[in-house]
């Protein structure tokens, strides 16, 4: 068989409806060098030299590099750096790095997909390499010598032959004058000094002495604080509201209201308490009565909607979204089914949503926001505005916390309306529970797999329906068809070998605003097919690592997946891990692999029992991204993805009933303490493949192996999740 | 409205607000000191994590009128001084990834070691960091620089 990938970006296309029209949400395309170059900042050849948007040397000062990705705890503010800088020849204690606002010029800024790396992996280290020559020949003429003679290192260029050197400061004047060159030599991985190498956060001691400016720390002259009263069911709208309680709060200054925005923005109606600080303002939101009217799903039922899911996923009802190969003659040995159900997930990051937006003299907005793509809140904010994107600028903010939440602009745009509305610098800041309670979660799921195996376990046979609401709601009300790229997580791109493999889905509604959470459907997908491969193989009596390899067989090609490197890692965690001998003491096991975002991740959960339920013992995981930038960013990256994997498994459940959110703070959507996590091993295969994603890929392998672990400690497979229905833990 | 005053980060300090207002939002908004992060509001997630005379307090559920008096100190003033071993070994282990709650484990850490009569062990040490929540997961981390702050300060078992 051979799967068709489709491997596309998650926002590769152009949304035109709803809103705002018009609306490029963002171009698949990180820019070309040249288109990059022709949109090169109006840089003043007499005081700097800057090729590119990327970077500026001045004659004067530190040296200057551009991170056009938002920092959300994943380091890239030391991997986009790194790259230009490895290139450039200077180290990144002695750069300036400048945060981005969002801006097209820089290609795309969309913090999300695990691609920030693997999609500016050429480009920059060319703008790198590019300025680098350009110093050189800059250094030869100055001397009069050949650049032959002349070579970059630690910010200076060096004459080969007499030693003397010259400072890219003392250089630039002379090179920002140069015609830009064509091709330069990218270095090769044997001469890299920053990429690969171990080096410590940037940011280490900035995030360790609370200097760091989040979207929450965010304070402008004039600035009034705003905390929204929300409808308590989903997609409420107001009927009527009494601010007299509310207006009774000291700091009170002003109560309004705030229309919903439809997609692709995306707010809900609310009525908006304006004060001299945030407890005035969420004590005053509190104190609002208001009468709501119920919306569409004003009296949703979150075990109806499962029920919902289950019966979408009925043959007559599931639409085939690919079929490969023909069910072959033998008469099977063995026919196994097993249903998967899986909640809604919310991200709850540490920091709430809040974002600062101030109305401008020339009739634009200047936004300061904790924003994962600051260019999609950009075009938000112009097309609510309408006023030009240039009139609209968004300043990033450190993220204390992603997951994709931030990748939405709706809090964003509710600075923007009340900024507008009042005339003045607005802070809007979410409660705890406003996050919990009125998110865009990660899909509720059900899925179905069935497969006819030959004796050996061979696969005569596979099956795979998946029932979710798509994301794609997010742009456009009404959606009920996945997209191709959400089935490729996982389904369409699954590595075993079959003689026919389908995968059908339902169709249905997104009940409550669905959108991305780390690793989006693969972590539903990984749990189902991982749960059912570890049940094919207790049917044939093999161990599921030895199974798992079989059904691989010999490595090919499915898109950019390579199986051979899925089977490497499979074996590798399996002799990293001491699999066999720990499983002969009795150790109780489980694993799973996954491919993602590029990356290839095997898994070995260690539980036990302890007086408080299921205890997570050890991990091991061993992950093949190709290119190892930053290894402690890579490392501690696949830690926090095992932590927020094990979360979701054992505790993630976002129920509703009666239309409203049941849950409403960490007491009842509990995460991962450090009392119950686990001991982390993590293992990075060492090559030169480029640098692929290293985000999210963790956490989807994660959630079977844990649920397999526990399988071996009580006998039982759940398919339901989350683990706390079941058991204490 | 209520005339508090109390010392803040070595300084005395007069703040007038109403009483039940939470001592977290006194010390960002009114003293302007950031480093302190609002999180949860209930006292669940410990970002908010101050010291209140020498004691780890939530400061998102102390009321600022509880503190009159009182001697308060952040995460401002223990980076100040660049001395704090707890400090030192977050840096060195460069333990964060967001950094968002790590004012609230920095100061959860140092108070836990500084009012230490006795060593303690790394599960005691674990367990005194339990109820600090940290999203992205860094508890690899925490846990190897706050053991090796312990050792430095001669007090792990």
């Amino acid at each position: 068989m051979s799967l068709v990938i489709k491997n596309m970006s998650r926002r590769g296309f152009v949304q035109t409806s709803a809103g705002v029209a018009g609306f490029v949400l963002t171009t698949q395309a990180e820019g070309t060098a040249t288109k990059i170059m022709a949109a090169m900042a109006a840089a003043d050849p007499n005081k700097e030299f800057s090729p590119n948007v990327f970077l500026s040397v001045p004659s004067k000062g530190p040296i200057e590099i551009v991170c056009h990705r938002s920092e959300m705890g994943q380091g890239i503010r030391n991997g986009i750096p790194m790259l230009i800088a490895e290139e450039l020849e200077v180290n990144l204690d002695d750069v300036k790095i400048i945060q981005a606002t969002g801006d097209k010029k820089y290609g795309d800024q969309n913090t999300d997909g695990s691609r920030s790396i693997r999609f500016n992996w050429d480009r920059l280290r060319t703008f790198g390499a590019t300025a680098r020559t350009m110093l050189e020949t800059a250094a030869a003429q100055t001397w009069k010598v050949k650049a032959s003679e002349c070579y970059a290192k630690e910010g200076k260029v060096y004459h080969k032959s007499s030693g003397k050197s010259l400072s890219y400061q003392e250089l630039a004047l002379v090179a920002a004058k140069l015609p830009v060159p064509k091709d330069v030599e990218l270095k090769k991985p044997k001469d890299y000094k920053l990429i690969g190498k171990k080096s410590l956060s940037v940011d280490r001691k900035a995030l360790s002495t609370g200097q760091a400016t989040y979207g929450m720390d965010v304070e402008r002259p004039g600035m009034v604080y705003a905390a929204l009263n929300r409808s308590p069911t989903i997609g409420g709208s107001i009927k009527s509201f009494d601010a007299k309680d509310a207006k009774k709060q000291t700091g009170v200054m002003d109560v309004v209201t705030l229309d919903a925005i439809p997609q692709p923005i995306n707010t809900n109606a609310a009525v908006a308490v304006i004060a001299s600080n945030s407890w005035a303002a969420m004590q005053g939101a509190s104190k609002v009565k208001v009468q709501w009217q119920d919306g569409p799903y004003g009296k949703l039922d979150t075990e109806a909607y499962m029920k919902k899911l289950k019966k979408a996923g009925e043959p007559s009802k599931l639409k085939v979204a690919q079929t490969e190969g023909k069910k072959p003659s033998a008469k099977p040995a063995y026919t196994v089914s097993q249903e998967f159900s899986a909640p809604f997930l919310v991200h709850a990051p540490m920091e709430p949503l809040v974002a600062t937006a101030a109305p401008t003299k020339d009739g634009g907005m200047e936004i300061w926001a904790p924003i994962q793509d600051p260019q999609r809140l950009r075009a938000s904010a112009a097309g609510y505005l309408k006023i030009p994107e240039e009139k609209v600028t968004v300043h990033v903010t450190f993220l204390g916390g992603g997951f994709g939440r931030k990748s939405q602009p709706d809090f964003g745009l509710e600075a923007v309306s009340l900024a507008q509305k009042l005339k003045k610098p607005v802070k809007v800041v979410w409660s705890r529970e406003d996050e919990i309670k009125h998110g865009f979660y990660h899909a509720a799921s059900w899925q179905k797999l069935s497969a006819d195996l030959d004796k050996d376990g061979n696969l005569l046979s596979w099956n795979h329906d998946t029932v979710f609401p798509t994301v794609m709601t997010v742009f456009q009300a009404g959606v009920e068809k996945p997209h191709e790229f959400e089935l490729g997580m996982g389904a369409t791109n699954m590595p075993y070998r079959a003689g026919v493999a389908t995968v059908r889905h339902g169709m249905v509604d997104a009940p409550v605003r669905v959108a991305w959470l780390r690793a989006v459907c693969n972590v539903f997908h990984a749990t189902a097919i991982n749960g059912f491969v570890d049940e094919l193989a207790r049917k044939v009596d093999k161990d599921p690592i030895d199974y798992r390899l079989q059904l691989i067989g010999k490595s090919r090609k499915l898109g950019h997946q390579d199986t051979g490197r899925l089977r490497a890692v499979i074996e590798r965690c399996r002799d990293v891990s001491n699999w066999a001998s720990r499983k002969k003491k009795g150790a109780k096991l489980g694993f799973a692999s996954h491919y993602s975002f590029q990356s290839y991740v095997a898994v070995v959960v260690e539980v036990e029992k302890d007086s408080s339920g299921v205890r997570v013992k050890q991990v091991d995981m061993v992950a093949d991204v190709g290119q190892v930038v930053h290894p402690e960013a890579v490392v501690s990256q696949f830690q926090g993805a095992a932590v927020f994997g094990l979360s979701a498994a054992l505790y993630g459940d976002i129920q509703v009933k009666n239309g409203a959110v049941v849950q409403n703070n960490y007491h009842d959507y509990p995460v991962m303490r450090i009392d119950r996590s686990p001991k982390i091993n993590v293992d990075l295969v060492e090559n030169n493949f480029p640098p692929e994603g290293v985000g999210e890929p963790g956490t989807p392998p994660v959630v079977p192996a844990v649920i397999a672990a526990i399988r071996e400690l009580t006998g039982d497979l759940i398919t339901e999740l989350p683990v706390s229905k079941h058991m204490n833990a | 409205m209520k005339n508090i005053s109390f010392e803040f980060n070595g300084q005395q300090i007069g703040v007038e607000a109403p009483g039940d207002t939470p001592l977290l939002w006194v010390i960002r908004e009114e003293l302007r000191a950031t480093g302190t992060k609002f999180g949860c509001g209930r006292g669940l997630c410990g970002s908010c994590t101050v010291h209140l005379n020498g004691q780890a307090v939530r400061s998102c559920v102390m009321p600022v009128s509880a503190c009159h008096q009182q001697k308060v100190r952040t995460i401002e003033d223990l980076g100040e001084q660049q001395g704090h071993p707890v400090q030192k070994a977050w840096v060195k282990h460069s333990v964060p990834q967001c950094g968002y709650c790590q004012s609230g484990q920095v100061m959860q850490a140092a108070s836990l070691l500084d009012n230490a009569t006795t060593p303690m062990t790394e599960s005691e040490l674990v367990d005194g960091m339990s109820n600090n929540l940290c999203r992205c997961g860094t508890y690899h981390k925490i846990k190897d620089a706050v053991v090796e702050a312990a050792k430095n300060m001669g007090k792990l078992k």
